[in-house]
């Protein structure tokens, strides 16, 4: 969530809250403006791959925009999901929540790195027939640029599948024993 | 949005005492406090939207307080070393009374005693605490917590005298 920097201390003044307000308010405006260029990258990733099945159904190129759609889908609901919840539910119900929300996240991650691996392993082995020049192995040369998108696609997938399961695991295990103190 | 803007407005006008006492038993530091206070600030103008005034206000400013500290708590990793810095902060503030308030500084020690204990109780215990402290029932607390008045009022049980234990101790020592 974009933070601004409002300096209020324990002595709130008329002039603070205004102040606050004002700040508040364009918080809400950088808010807006960044939903909105979410919908549009949704929208433009969305057409890209309707395109790549209708043209393109039989090769690598639609794993790596399955992929990449799969990434930015995943980022979007975490994004929405995790950081605007609503905080005026009772404590063990947030807790629930946010369980949920992680729960219904982490599929998505694992999907990645299930794409990420075979699209590291084409694009590899595109890569090394090419430069070899291996004649049984039929390279299209659009292969060879894709292969490279390929494998750095897939290597940000793969990282940020490894970032994920860390912090879903540190959560999960927080959020566990938070619910189990006051089931207690 | 006018109406919402006045909303806020009086809200923290009548809340923010309330609000900063809360923030101070989840924080580590004076600053630490601020960022915490200054967040549940936004989180109370973005809720204010969802509002239906289904519970007391007072319930529901709790709860975006409590559930913000939470996430607070969750996110800051250098919580511990801080808390510690805070402890020593406020005792020796104490030190440099003069004497004839020597009663009142010990009370007040005490209940900053008190409340350094609080602070490291866990995060469910504390918020539980903390709320105890600003004298909320215990019908509120387990409206704010989401669990049963009962369950409430055994838990305050527990950690009271698990405070007293840990209190008593250090008097002793």
């Amino acid at each position: 969530m974009p933070e601004q920097n409002i300096n209020m201390n324990n002595h709130t003044e008329t002039n603070d809250i205004a102040n606050l307000i004002d700040k508040l308010r364009i918080m809400d405006d950088k808010n807006l403006r960044e939903l909105r260029r979410w919908q549009i990258i949704l929208g433009i990733m969305a057409i890209f791959y309707i395109i790549i099945c209708i043209i393109r159904p039989d090769t690598i190129v639609l794993v790596d925009t399955t992929g990449l759609l799969v990434f930015f889908v995943m980022y979007t609901v975490y994004f929405f999901k995790l950081s605007r919840k609503d905080y005026s539910i009772p404590v063990k119900q947030v807790l629930l929540n946010t369980k949920k929300a992680y729960r219904f996240v982490n599929p998505v991650f694992i999907i990645s790195a299930i794409v990420a691996a075979p699209m590291i392993f084409g694009s590899i082995h595109t890569l090394f027939s090419r430069y070899f020049n291996v004649p049984d192995w039929n390279i299209e040369p659009l292969y060879f640029e894709l292969s490279v998108f390929g494998i750095f696609f897939a290597s940000v997938l793969i990282v940020a599948y490894v970032v994920w399961h860390a912090r879903y695991h540190k959560v999960m295990m927080e959020i566990n024993q938070n619910l189990k103190e006051l089931e207690e | 949005m006018e109406d919402r803007e006045k909303v806020f407005k009086q809200l923290i006008i009548e809340n923010h005492d309330k609000i900063y006492r809360i923030c101070s038993y989840h924080s580590g530091s004076r600053d630490d406090c601020n960022d915490l206070y200054q967040q549940v600030l936004i989180n109370i103008w973005q809720a204010l939207r969802t509002f239906r005034g289904d519970s007391k206000i007072s319930t529901w400013i709790y709860r975006i307080a409590l559930n913000t500290a939470i996430d607070h708590t969750r996110a800051e990793s250098r919580h511990l070393q801080n808390r510690r810095k805070f402890e020593i902060e406020n005792v020796s503030y104490y030190q440099n009374q003069s004497e004839d308030r020597w009663q009142k500084i010990q009370e007040e020690k005490m209940l900053e005693t008190l409340k350094s204990e609080i602070i490291q109780l866990s995060i469910i215990d504390k918020l539980i605490m903390s709320l105890v402290m600003e004298d909320v029932s215990s019908k509120e607390i387990a409206d704010i917590v989401g669990i049963s008045e009962g369950n409430v009022r055994v838990k305050v049980h527990r950690i009271k005298e698990n405070l007293k234990l840990t209190i008593g101790g250090q008097h002793n020592a």
